[in-house]
């Protein structure tokens, strides 16, 4: 269910491509009609919604995961919170930016949840890689940030490609700014060397 | 690559990384769920705070026990302890009293600090509304314990057991594992 003059943009443009898509996924709007009905428990607005937004909360999801897994199952809860919680949703920010938020939280809840893993060896970190990142954009940012622990990374993604503030990702963490800040030098600091 | 390597270059590097198309078995797997979400029964009439409860599982589960446990462990070793440690202590008769009035301080505070929680917390799934529904039903049968006028050992066990649970819902409402922020009531 559209609402009049609302229509589902198409989720790959070209234009979309020189800035992060799964942030500009996010920006998309959402038409007013669809989310009436959305709250409504109408499952075709809800999978409008989904369509809408399943890249940007997806991409969100396996940047800060690591794992493709992972991802799904992070992906699953935060559309599962969001139209659980839509009675709450206020409509003071973009519903995209309301659902990202929501996105952030599931993959920081499972950062929290997460028992640190060491990647002991080249092998393993090469497996890890060879499961996490997706091999049709090959890019060696890419296999690098796979290289990075759950946390530094999830910090690093939040702060650099979502536009996330020290602030907001130290709430989230439930940390101190100077978390968010030592996350992100330390995660710069070893992508230049494994870069150089 | 390495020479774009300062914050900014990192920046627009993330920035153009592509985005990834979410698999076509998630849409599946979420319209299963929310399927199953629909038709399960409505917990909400036991919980009028369930708009604030921010994650649990069964690990959370797990760490409420566990928190109630030591709980209980802690008071009985109180009680137990060598004859020694309270021989001759003329404040061993007003123990029981002293011991429930700050459990039902304790208890206060909690129910305030659930009171007074914001309920902006969007998250709140199938889980955590089992979750609470189990908590509030044990909290439900130890108000009804209580309304019974039981003995006054038995109320000190009961308090306890109130206060473990509202920790347990008063953590959760922060978004903090279970039983992380609970502190600990002095007993004598």
């Amino acid at each position: 269910m559209v609402g009049d003059g609302g229509h589902l943009q198409p989720m790959n443009t070209a234009a979309n491509s020189a800035v992060s898509r799964g942030q500009a996924g996010f920006s998309r709007p959402l038409p007013p009609a669809t989310l009436a009905a959305a709250r409504s428990g109408d499952k075709q607005a809800q999978g409008e919604i989904y369509d809408l937004y399943a890249d940007a909360v997806y991409t969100l999801a396996l940047r800060t995961s690591g794992c493709a897994d992972q991802a799904q199952d992070l992906a699953h809860d935060a559309f599962i919170n969001g139209f659980r919680g839509l009675a709450s949703y206020r409509g003071e920010a973009p519903f995209g930016m309301w659902l990202r938020q929501i996105t952030a939280r599931v993959a920081v809840a499972h950062v929290r949840r997460e028992k640190p893993r060491l990647v002991t060896s080249l092998d393993a970190a090469e497996e890890q890689i060879a499961h996490s990142v997706d091999p049709s954009a090959g890019c060696d940012l890419q296999r690098q940030l796979a290289r990075l622990p759950t946390q530094t990374r999830t910090v690093l993604w939040l702060h650099l490609a979502e536009g996330y503030g020290h602030e907001e990702i130290a709430a989230l963490f439930g940390k101190s700014v100077s978390f968010s800040k030592s996350q992100v030098a330390r995660s710069l600091n070893r992508l230049r060397l494994w870069m150089s | 690559m390495a020479n774009d390597m300062n914050l900014q270059g990192l920046q627009a590097q993330l920035r153009q990384l592509p985005a990834v198309n979410a698999p076509e078995s998630l849409k599946e797997r979420l319209q299963a769920s929310l399927e199953t979400l629909d038709q399960a029964p409505a917990v909400s009439y036991l919980s009028p705070r369930r708009s604030w409860i921010a994650r649990p599982a069964w690990q959370a589960g797990l760490a409420l026990a566990a928190c109630s446990a030591m709980l209980f462990l802690w008071f009985f070793w109180l009680g137990e302890r060598p004859p020694g440690a309270a021989q001759g202590s003329p404040q061993m008769v007003g123990r029981s009293n002293d011991s429930l009035s700050r459990l039902q301080a304790a208890s206060a505070d909690l129910e305030q600090v659930l009171d007074t929680q914001s309920a902006n917390a969007p998250i709140y799934g199938d889980d955590q509304a089992w979750v609470e529904h189990t908590l509030q039903l044990a909290l439900h049968q130890v108000d009804a314990d209580l309304a019974e006028s039981p003995a006054e050992d038995e109320q000190v066990l009961l308090w306890t057991e109130r206060v473990a649970l509202l920790a347990g819902l008063a953590d959760q409402s922060r978004g903090l594992p279970l039983g992380s922020g609970i502190e600990w009531v002095q007993l004598n």
